[in-house]
Protein backbone atom coordinates (compact mmCIF):
# COMPACT_ATOMS: atom_id res chain seq x y z
CA UNK A 1 0.00 0.00 0.00
CA UNK A 2 3.04 2.80 0.82
CA UNK A 3 3.16 5.01 -1.91
CA UNK A 4 -0.35 4.26 -3.47
CA UNK A 5 -3.61 6.65 -2.74
CA UNK A 6 -6.11 5.48 -1.14
CA UNK A 7 -8.03 5.67 -3.94
CA UNK A 8 -5.62 2.99 -5.63
CA UNK A 9 -5.53 1.12 -3.06
CA UNK A 10 -9.83 1.14 -3.38
CA UNK A 11 -10.00 -0.03 -6.98
CA UNK A 12 -7.62 -2.50 -6.49
CA UNK A 13 -9.87 -3.97 -4.55
CA UNK A 14 -12.85 -3.18 -5.87
CA UNK A 15 -14.22 -1.23 -2.86
CA UNK A 16 -15.52 2.53 -2.19
CA UNK A 17 -12.91 4.86 -0.92
CA UNK A 18 -13.96 5.84 2.41
CA UNK A 19 -14.64 1.91 3.38
CA UNK A 20 -10.93 1.19 2.07
CA UNK A 21 -9.83 3.92 4.59
CA UNK A 22 -11.90 2.12 7.07
CA UNK A 23 -10.72 -1.03 6.20
CA UNK A 24 -6.84 0.05 6.80
CA UNK A 25 -7.37 1.45 9.89
CA UNK A 26 -8.55 -1.54 11.31
CA UNK A 27 -6.27 -3.57 9.72
CA UNK A 28 -3.37 -1.83 11.34
CA UNK A 29 -5.04 -3.43 14.50
CA UNK A 30 -4.34 -0.05 16.94
CA UNK A 31 -1.38 1.20 15.08
CA UNK A 32 -1.69 4.32 12.70
CA UNK A 33 -1.06 4.75 9.29
CA UNK A 34 1.09 7.52 8.02
CA UNK A 35 -0.52 9.43 5.40
CA UNK A 36 0.29 12.63 3.34
CA UNK A 37 -2.70 15.12 2.18
CA UNK A 38 -2.85 16.74 -0.70
CA UNK A 39 -4.95 19.90 0.76
CA UNK A 40 -3.47 23.07 0.10
CA UNK A 41 -2.76 25.19 -3.27
CA UNK A 42 0.55 26.88 -4.72
CA UNK A 43 -0.86 30.69 -4.13
CA UNK A 44 -1.71 30.23 -0.39
CA UNK A 45 1.56 28.17 0.11
CA UNK A 46 3.44 31.38 -1.49
CA UNK A 47 1.66 34.12 0.18
CA UNK A 48 2.34 32.64 3.07
CA UNK A 49 5.97 31.97 2.62
CA UNK A 50 6.31 35.85 1.57
CA UNK A 51 4.56 37.07 4.32
CA UNK A 52 6.67 39.47 6.64
CA UNK A 53 6.00 40.77 10.18
CA UNK A 54 7.70 44.24 10.04
CA UNK A 55 10.90 46.45 9.95
CA UNK A 56 13.68 45.82 7.37
CA UNK A 57 12.28 42.52 6.45
CA UNK A 58 9.08 44.41 4.83
CA UNK A 59 11.61 46.06 1.56
CA UNK A 60 11.11 41.78 0.30
CA UNK A 61 7.07 42.42 -0.02
CA UNK A 62 7.91 45.20 -1.87
CA UNK A 63 10.24 43.58 -4.51
CA UNK A 64 6.50 42.11 -6.14
CA UNK A 65 5.83 38.19 -6.14
CA UNK A 66 6.81 36.74 -9.45
CA UNK A 67 5.38 33.31 -9.83
CA UNK A 68 8.26 30.83 -10.06
CA UNK A 69 7.71 28.40 -12.59
CA UNK A 70 9.93 25.76 -10.46
CA UNK A 71 8.80 23.74 -7.77
CA UNK A 72 10.53 21.17 -6.82
CA UNK A 73 9.57 20.11 -3.25
CA UNK A 74 8.07 16.43 -3.31
CA UNK A 75 5.75 15.29 -0.72
CA UNK A 76 7.72 13.10 1.75
CA UNK A 77 6.79 11.55 4.96
CA UNK A 78 10.08 12.57 5.96
CA UNK A 79 9.71 16.29 5.73
CA UNK A 80 8.25 16.16 9.11
CA UNK A 81 11.01 15.12 10.82
CA UNK A 82 14.53 16.14 8.67
CA UNK A 83 16.16 19.89 9.75
CA UNK A 84 14.40 22.37 8.32
CA UNK A 85 15.98 23.54 4.96
CA UNK A 86 15.24 27.04 4.01
CA UNK A 87 16.14 26.68 -0.11
CA UNK A 88 12.31 25.23 -0.66
CA UNK A 89 11.38 29.06 0.30
CA UNK A 90 13.20 31.00 -2.06
CA UNK A 91 12.63 28.29 -4.96
CA UNK A 92 8.72 28.98 -4.90
CA UNK A 93 8.99 32.36 -4.09
CA UNK A 94 11.34 34.76 -6.52
CA UNK A 95 10.79 37.41 -3.65
CA UNK A 96 12.16 35.49 -0.59
CA UNK A 97 16.13 36.27 -1.03
CA UNK A 98 18.32 33.04 0.57
CA UNK A 99 19.76 35.15 3.61
CA UNK A 100 16.03 36.55 4.73
CA UNK A 101 14.95 31.89 4.04
CA UNK A 102 17.23 31.35 6.56
CA UNK A 103 16.31 34.33 9.21
CA UNK A 104 13.19 33.09 9.06
CA UNK A 105 13.72 29.45 9.89
CA UNK A 106 16.21 30.13 12.31
CA UNK A 107 16.82 33.56 14.46
CA UNK A 108 13.10 34.73 13.78
CA UNK A 109 11.71 31.35 14.84
CA UNK A 110 14.26 31.14 18.01
CA UNK A 111 13.32 34.74 18.82
CA UNK A 112 9.75 33.89 18.79
CA UNK A 113 10.41 31.32 21.88
CA UNK A 114 13.01 33.79 23.67
CA UNK A 115 16.29 32.02 22.70
CA UNK A 116 18.61 34.93 22.09
CA UNK A 117 21.37 33.17 20.88
CA UNK A 118 20.19 30.40 18.04
CA UNK A 119 19.92 30.64 14.47
CA UNK A 120 21.51 33.62 11.94
CA UNK B 1 -3.64 21.00 34.41
CA UNK B 2 -2.30 24.37 34.95
CA UNK B 3 -0.22 23.12 37.91
CA UNK B 4 1.65 20.34 35.42
CA UNK B 5 2.15 23.62 33.22
CA UNK B 6 3.52 25.58 36.17
CA UNK B 7 6.28 22.49 36.98
CA UNK B 8 6.95 22.08 33.12
CA UNK B 9 7.96 26.03 32.76
CA UNK B 10 9.93 25.74 35.41
CA UNK B 11 11.35 22.72 34.23
CA UNK B 12 12.39 24.53 30.89
CA UNK B 13 9.69 24.22 28.41
CA UNK B 14 8.98 27.37 26.01
CA UNK B 15 5.02 27.38 26.50
CA UNK B 16 2.20 25.84 25.84
CA UNK B 17 1.05 23.96 22.11
CA UNK B 18 -2.66 22.70 21.70
CA UNK B 19 -3.25 20.30 18.53
CA UNK B 20 -6.86 20.89 18.32
CA UNK B 21 -7.69 19.91 14.96
CA UNK B 22 -7.01 15.83 16.94
CA UNK B 23 -8.39 14.24 19.45
CA UNK B 24 -8.51 14.55 22.49
CA UNK B 25 -7.35 18.15 22.28
CA UNK B 26 -10.30 18.55 20.03
CA UNK B 27 -12.83 18.16 23.35
CA UNK B 28 -10.92 20.91 24.60
CA UNK B 29 -12.98 24.60 25.36
CA UNK B 30 -11.40 27.97 25.20
CA UNK B 31 -11.59 28.49 28.61
CA UNK B 32 -9.73 25.58 29.51
CA UNK B 33 -6.87 26.62 26.93
CA UNK B 34 -6.77 30.08 28.68
CA UNK B 35 -6.31 28.97 31.90
CA UNK B 36 -3.62 26.84 30.52
CA UNK B 37 -1.91 29.85 28.92
CA UNK B 38 -1.93 31.86 31.32
CA UNK B 39 -0.28 29.29 33.40
CA UNK B 40 2.53 29.87 30.90
CA UNK B 41 2.22 33.07 30.28
CA UNK B 42 3.27 33.54 33.98
CA UNK B 43 6.60 31.74 33.33
CA UNK B 44 7.00 33.93 30.79
CA UNK B 45 6.00 31.06 28.02
CA UNK B 46 3.93 31.26 24.38
CA UNK B 47 0.65 29.94 23.50
CA UNK B 48 1.11 27.97 20.06
CA UNK B 49 -1.61 26.39 18.36
CA UNK B 50 -2.51 23.97 15.72
CA UNK B 51 -5.68 25.51 15.18
CA UNK B 52 -9.27 23.53 14.96
CA UNK B 53 -9.80 24.07 12.02
CA UNK B 54 -7.84 25.40 8.90
CA UNK B 55 -10.49 25.06 6.21
CA UNK B 56 -13.84 26.79 6.18
CA UNK B 57 -14.22 27.47 9.41
CA UNK B 58 -11.04 28.77 9.92
CA UNK B 59 -12.10 32.42 10.98
CA UNK B 60 -13.16 31.15 13.85
CA UNK B 61 -10.09 29.18 14.85
CA UNK B 62 -8.55 32.40 14.19
CA UNK B 63 -10.75 34.21 16.74
CA UNK B 64 -10.20 32.00 19.25
CA UNK B 65 -5.93 32.31 19.15
CA UNK B 66 -6.84 35.82 19.37
CA UNK B 67 -9.08 35.35 22.46
CA UNK B 68 -6.54 33.11 23.81
CA UNK B 69 -4.07 35.83 23.20
CA UNK B 70 -5.86 38.82 24.42
CA UNK B 71 -7.01 37.12 27.95
CA UNK B 72 -4.20 35.15 28.81
CA UNK B 73 -2.50 37.98 27.76
CA UNK B 74 0.31 35.94 25.85
CA UNK B 75 2.39 35.97 22.90
CA UNK B 76 0.29 33.63 20.29
CA UNK B 77 1.38 31.80 17.25
CA UNK B 78 -0.46 30.11 14.89
CA UNK B 79 1.44 26.79 13.99
CA UNK B 80 1.63 25.46 10.37
CA UNK B 81 -0.48 28.09 9.48
CA UNK B 82 -2.66 26.55 6.00
CA UNK B 83 -5.20 27.44 4.22
CA UNK B 84 -6.99 23.38 3.18
CA UNK B 85 -9.01 22.30 0.44
CA UNK B 86 -8.06 22.06 -2.60
CA UNK B 87 -10.74 23.51 -4.20
CA UNK B 88 -10.73 26.57 -3.05
CA UNK B 89 -7.96 28.69 -3.30
CA UNK B 90 -6.10 32.26 -2.81
CA UNK B 91 -7.55 32.44 0.43
CA UNK B 92 -4.32 33.20 2.03
CA UNK B 93 -4.09 36.94 1.36
CA UNK B 94 -7.63 37.32 3.09
CA UNK B 95 -6.39 35.43 6.44
CA UNK B 96 -2.94 37.54 6.20
CA UNK B 97 -4.43 40.38 6.46
CA UNK B 98 -6.91 39.21 9.49
CA UNK B 99 -3.20 38.35 11.53
CA UNK B 100 -2.25 41.90 10.67
CA UNK B 101 -5.22 43.28 11.94
CA UNK B 102 -4.98 41.62 14.91
CA UNK B 103 -1.46 42.66 15.40
CA UNK B 104 -2.37 46.15 14.56
CA UNK B 105 -4.59 45.87 17.63
CA UNK B 106 -2.26 45.43 19.96
CA UNK B 107 -2.02 41.22 20.24
CA UNK B 108 1.28 39.87 19.88
CA UNK B 109 -0.01 37.13 17.05
CA UNK B 110 2.37 35.48 14.32
CA UNK B 111 1.97 32.87 12.41
CA UNK B 112 4.57 30.03 10.78
CA UNK B 113 4.51 27.23 7.78
CA UNK B 114 5.66 25.15 5.90
CA UNK B 115 6.64 25.62 2.16
CA UNK B 116 4.66 22.51 0.48
CA UNK B 117 0.90 21.92 -0.61
CA UNK B 118 0.57 18.72 1.13
CA UNK B 119 0.25 18.13 5.15
CA UNK B 120 1.90 14.78 6.46
CA UNK B 121 -0.65 13.13 9.07
CA UNK B 122 -1.63 10.00 9.98
CA UNK B 123 -4.78 8.14 8.05
CA UNK B 124 -7.43 8.20 10.84
CA UNK B 125 -7.16 11.65 10.70
CA UNK B 126 -9.62 11.29 7.93
CA UNK B 127 -12.29 9.96 10.63
CA UNK B 128 -14.39 12.88 12.91
CA UNK B 129 -13.00 13.24 16.10
CA UNK B 130 -15.57 12.58 18.13
CA UNK B 131 -15.24 8.38 16.89
CA UNK B 132 -11.89 8.41 19.07
CA UNK B 133 -13.67 9.35 22.16
CA UNK B 134 -13.29 7.15 24.81
CA UNK B 135 -9.40 5.82 23.08
CA UNK B 136 -8.13 4.23 20.12
CA UNK B 137 -10.08 0.86 20.77
CA UNK B 138 -13.31 2.65 21.31
CA UNK B 139 -12.37 4.02 17.77
CA UNK B 140 -11.98 0.43 16.86
CA UNK B 141 -14.87 -0.40 18.64
CA UNK B 142 -17.17 2.11 16.18
CA UNK B 143 -15.54 0.83 13.27
CA UNK B 144 -16.91 -2.66 13.45
CA UNK B 145 -20.53 -1.22 13.78
CA UNK B 146 -22.15 -1.24 11.26
CA UNK B 147 -24.90 1.74 12.32
CA UNK B 148 -21.79 3.35 13.53
CA UNK B 149 -19.61 2.75 10.73
CA UNK B 150 -22.61 4.06 7.76
CA UNK B 151 -22.81 7.37 10.38
CA UNK B 152 -19.07 8.02 10.01
CA UNK B 153 -19.05 7.18 6.47
CA UNK B 154 -21.75 10.22 6.05
CA UNK B 155 -19.50 12.24 7.80
CA UNK B 156 -16.86 11.81 5.97
CA UNK B 157 -18.67 12.62 2.70
CA UNK B 158 -20.38 15.61 4.22
CA UNK B 159 -18.16 17.41 6.74
CA UNK B 160 -19.40 19.87 8.95
CA UNK B 161 -15.96 20.70 10.15
CA UNK B 162 -13.21 20.75 8.41
CA UNK B 163 -12.29 16.88 6.18
CA UNK B 164 -8.63 16.17 5.57
CA UNK B 165 -10.11 13.62 3.41
CA UNK B 166 -12.57 16.06 1.48
CA UNK B 167 -10.01 18.82 1.39
CA UNK B 168 -7.82 16.51 -0.26
CA UNK B 169 -10.45 15.75 -2.77
CA UNK B 170 -11.24 12.62 -2.08
CA UNK B 171 -8.93 9.10 -1.90
CA UNK B 172 -6.63 10.49 -4.99
CA UNK B 173 -5.30 12.91 -2.80
CA UNK B 174 -4.46 11.03 -0.02
CA UNK B 175 -1.31 8.97 -0.09
CA UNK B 176 -0.48 6.27 2.46
CA UNK B 177 3.14 6.52 2.79
CA UNK B 178 3.82 4.26 5.56
CA UNK B 179 1.98 1.35 7.24
CA UNK B 180 2.45 0.00 11.03
CA UNK B 181 1.78 -4.16 10.00
CA UNK B 182 4.12 -5.83 7.58
CA UNK B 183 1.11 -7.16 5.70
CA UNK B 184 -0.32 -4.11 4.68
CA UNK B 185 3.08 -2.37 2.85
Amino acid sequence: MQGKTVAQIAAMHHRDTVETVFDIVLAEGGHRTDAVYAIMNEPDVQAGNEAVVDGREHRFRRRGARRSARHTVRASPRLRIVPADPRPLCTRSEAVPLEFAVRKMTSLAAQRVNLSDRGS
Amino acid sequence: MTAIVDTLMEQGALGVWTALEYAPASYSKTEELIALARAAERHGGIYASHMRDEGQHIDEALNEVFRIAKEAQIPAEVSHLKLSDVAAGDRCPRVLAKIDSARAAGLDVTADQYPYIRAATSLDASIPTWAESGGWDSLLIRLRDPATRARLHREIVNPQTESFFVAAGGGTGVLITGTFQDSLR
